[in-house]
């Protein structure tokens, strides 16, 4: 059946509104960063005027932007990957290990999903800036302090136990009586099963620790330490700089989770689905 | 090698015990079936002697070594699961050597077993897929395999044919028995297919709500079950029973709703009154059309008729009774026969305890009177 040419045009119109929703302000962004002509702030430009690609250069080099991008790598790098070790092992414990209070354990580690992260701000400052025994030094100050409290996080570790709750039991059972230990039951047998999974809580940890701002804003109190999200908020405040390059910056800060998340789309989706059908 | 030995061994689940003291010897070498309706223990049993359960108390020996408290991988067993259990991102190959990969023998020693088990159970051209490119025959023989490569003391079997059809299933089973009398391997056998049972095992031990109901060979749990279940669950079509009074001075059997009495078989020495339980497999009736006397009076109620093998039902006073023969049968539904009883092929019970009352041996007078 055709539909009739009004129709036609109100669903044109529709969608043409939704896509300047969500495209316009990206749109937006992306021509202010290439515009050579300053705008005041508050102010953004809808079309380039005289292109240059000298924002995003004064961006990443003269506020060092390239330092801010340094940073958030390497919390971003240490944190996912410890995150999925420790949920990983997390998860183990909790859907295979029958061990007294694991009904408490598991609704402790639930319960910090409740917990805002304002309130626990104050009192993650007061723990970072104590002298830590065996260490005896505060991590005050620190990458540790940026990376250390969000190693564990409730999600993945409740994401990765409801997938190895559904590995069959026998194999595991099979694989004890072929003579594997905990470790090689998890790595050769537990681990290689639930592979959409951990690309799954690899790439929800990644851009979970990448968009933390209260973090690093309470635990570290150095130009040189602070990731892109705080610096990029301190840039912001600054009356001298334009919005052409705060936009720039912006943009750059954005990039690293656009190409993980391209990168590992297929996975991510694949992920999803499975952890929904699965329930 | 190695024989098996459970001594007095139980298990409960939080405090609901599924398996009560339970003893059994299973020799060297040995082809033991356990079987039992389901929620009998019989895998639980089976999981103890793996080493996947603990048991609560009692002892298990393999191999003339305690291993109540080992864990599976030091009981030099291996098992074949019901569901397979082949690891699914490994190949044919990869899952065959994960046992030997684990204990670290050399290269070449995994892989001239690995073919040499292969070309055993004919996989030689599966090795590099993985379990899900292969049919439920071909898991089968992998998980065979995979159990056969490690050389274990003993094989556990969990139901392994249950998920294969039934052609498949007698082909196998045959599978099973030859690789058996080849490696003579000590092997416990879980099943509920008493068919199975018979046609594998040298010894069965028949479970019922966690506690062993009888050990032996197919044929005396045949012949001579110890109790009304094993008689009743041993067997195909099922054994009839019927009630009885011993009447005439212990000389007869009353079947009191039929108005039957049947000479008391040879052997029993029961007091006048006394109630019975008496059983007869249904090869050891025989429909008859015409007045016969010590005959149980009954209706033919269906024919069923496989080809080989003819079974009959009919109605009697004293309840539903089957009739098997190997011959065809011409009889029709609402025939009136009357069944004749096989002399000395009644089973008798306790009525009230279910156990079957032991004749006398037949009377030999003296060694001279046997030459």
């Amino acid at each position: 059946m055709k539909t009739s040419l009004p129709l036609r045009v109100a669903k044109f119109v529709v969608y043409a509104i939704i896509l300047l929703i969500f495209v316009g302000p990206f749109w937006s962004i992306v021509m202010t960063a290439i515009s050579g002509v300053s705008l005041k702030p508050g102010q953004l430009a809808l079309l380039p005027q005289s292109p240059t690609f000298d924002n995003f250069k004064v961006a990443f080099l003269d506020m060092r932007v390239w330092r801010y991008l340094l940073n958030s790598m390497v919390v971003v790098s240490f944190g996912t990957i410890a995150q999925v070790v420790v949920s990983a092992l997390a998860a183990y414990a909790l859907a295979r290990k029958k061990f007294r209070g694991a009904a408490i354990v598991s609704l402790l580690i639930l319960s910090t999903l409740m917990l805002p992260e304002e309130v626990i701000a104050i009192p993650l400052y007061l723990v970072t800036i104590k002298q830590l025994p065996v260490i005896d030094t505060s991590i005050y100050n620190t990458y540790f302090a940026m990376i250390l409290p969000v190693v564990g996080w409730a999600f993945s570790i409740f994401m990765l136990t409801e997938f190895m709750r559904a590995v069959p039991k026998e194999l595991e059972e099979a694989a004890r009586i072929d003579g594997a230990n905990d470790w090689q039951v998890f790595g050769h047998v537990i681990l290689p099963l639930i592979r959409p999974a951990l690309g799954t809580v690899l790439i929800f940890g990644f851009i979970m620790i990448w968009d933390q701002y209260l973090l690093p804003l309470v635990v570290i109190n150095d130009r040189d330490l602070e990731t892109l999200p705080v610096a990029l908020a301190s840039l912001r405040s600054d009356p001298s700089i334009t919005p052409n390059i705060i936009v720039a910056a912006t943009l750059i800060a954005m990039a690293p989770s656009v190409i993980v998340y391209l990168l590992l789309q297929k996975h991510f989706n694949r992920g999803l689905m499975a952890g929904a059908v699965k329930g | 090698m190695g024989a098996v030995k459970l001594q007095n061994v139980c298990k409960s689940f939080g405090g609901h015990d599924v398996i009560k003291d339970v003893s059994i010897d299973i020799n060297e070498g040995e082809f033991c079936v356990l079987i039992g309706p389901s929620g009998s223990g019989k895998s639980t049993l089976l999981r103890l002697i793996a080493g996947l359960e603990e048991a609560t108390s009692g002892r298990v020996e393999i191999a003339d070594r305690d291993v109540t408290d080992l864990p599976a991988k030091e009981r030099d067993i291996a098992m074949v699961f019901q569901s397979y259990a082949l690891y699914p991102q490994m190949s044919v190959r990869d899952n065959m050597s994960f046992a030997l990969r684990l204990a670290r023998r050399p290269k070449d020693e995994i892989a001239r077993k690995i073919d040499d088990v292969a070309q055993m159970l004919g996989l030689e051209a599966l090795l590099d897929r993985l379990p899900k490119e292969l049919s439920g025959g071909q898991r089968q023989r992998v998980a065979m395999g995979r159990a056969i490569v490690r050389n274990p003391a003993v094989f556990l079997f969990d139901e392994p044919l249950s998920n294969l059809d039934a052609k498949l299933r007698s082909q196998v089973r045959g599978d099973i028995r030859d690789l058996h009398r080849k490696w003579q391997t000590t092997s416990v056998y879980v099943t509920h297919d008493q068919v199975e049972a018979m046609t594998m095992g040298e010894k069965i031990v028949v479970l019922r709500d966690g506690q062993v109901e009888q050990v032996g060979t197919p044929l005396e749990l045949y012949d001579q079950p110890d109790c009304v279940f094993v008689a009743s669950f041993i067997g195909s079509p099922a054994i009839n029973m019927m009630q009885a009074r011993v009447g005439a001075g212990g000389k007869t059997l009353v079947l009191a709703e039929a108005e039957v009495a049947l000479p008391m078989p040879a052997g029993y020495d029961l007091r006048d009154d006394q109630d019975v339980l008496l059983g007869i497999r249904p090869e050891y009736l025989e429909a008859v059309t015409g007045h016969v006397d010590h005959a149980l009076p009954a209706t033919v109620h269906a024919v069923e008729s496989t080809g080989s093998d003819t079974t009959v039902i009919c109605n009697s006073p004293v309840g539903q009774v089957l009739i098997a023969s190997k011959s065809r049968s011409d009889l029709a539904p609402q025939q009136k026969v009357f069944l004749r009883f096989t002399e000395g092929k009644e089973i008798l019970f306790d009525k009230t305890t279910e156990r079957r009352i032991v004749p006398a041996p037949r009377p030999v007078s003296s060694l001279a009177d046997v030459r």
